[in-house]
């Protein structure tokens, strides 16, 4: 928003200050000069017009060279603007999307669960808390892609095997 | 230690209640939010078809 008060207000400061059309064609680039960005279209149309104009062959309407800088500047700006409000409104959108997306039951959060045989199941549930961690059973079936209710079962199992037990913190 | 015994509820009606559940199921439907003060909104949502649900406890291995 900031930004769009700031173009308005260089759009503003353009109509204010605009200096004479002199002062503009000489500040314009040179059009055989290797630049290694691209002249912008509209400026090539306002020298050429500008020296068509003085040459009093001007091909372009009724326009005067200074009235077609205005106007160009003005459409560029006006562009620029509305380009602004755009690339909010898509930043918005873009904000909106991946909110709604995180929500959505994506392809990143499908996990294809192991078939592994319930002794290996369990060696390697007996093994992860082996490392000393404190997991729940979520975390379980999620680190190793095991099923809950297996998981589940096999903790049982394990607790009362007594190998292991519900954390001190609990 | 503490003891950790499994019990089923199959029965219609029979509810849970805890601080983390653990689920799974075919379908999850996502209800709506309840709006209570900032910070403490209520999200209600339904499991179908094979669900399995656990009051999740932390787990640590046994000190020996």
């Amino acid at each position: 928003m900031q930004q769009i008060k700031t173009d308005a207000a260089a759009l503003a400061q353009v109509r204010r200050q605009m200096r004479s059309i002199e002062e503009i064609a000489q500040d314009l680039p040179e059009l055989s000069s290797s630049e290694t960005l691209p002249i912008p279209k509209y400026v090539i149309e306002v020298k050429s017009h500008f020296f068509n104009w003085k040459a009093g062959a001007s091909e372009l309407g009724t326009y005067s060279p200074y009235e077609t800088i205005i106007r160009i500047m003005q459409e560029n700006a006006e562009l620029r603007l509305e380009n602004r409000k755009l690339a909010t409104i898509a930043a918005k959108l873009d904000k909106r999307m991946n909110i709604l997306e995180s929500k959505l039951p994506g392809e990143e959060n499908v996990v294809v669960l192991r078939e592994i045989t319930r002794e290996e199941a369990k060696a390697e549930i007996a093994n992860l808390f082996s490392e000393g961690q404190t997991l729940y059973y979520s975390d379980i079936a999620t680190k190793l892609r095991l099923d809950l209710e297996l998981v589940v079962d096999i903790c049982n199992e394990l607790m009362s095997e007594g190998e292991i037990s519900v954390a001190d913190s609990a | 230690m503490k003891s950790a015994l499994l019990i089923v509820h199959r029965n219609i009606g029979d509810a849970l209640r805890g601080e983390k559940i653990a689920v799974k199921a075919e379908k999850i439907r996502m209800g709506n939010v309840q709006a209570g003060s900032s910070h403490h909104q209520i999200q209600t949502l339904t499991l179908e078809d094979k669900v399995f649900c656990i009051i999740e406890i932390p787990l640590a291995a046994s000190r020996k």
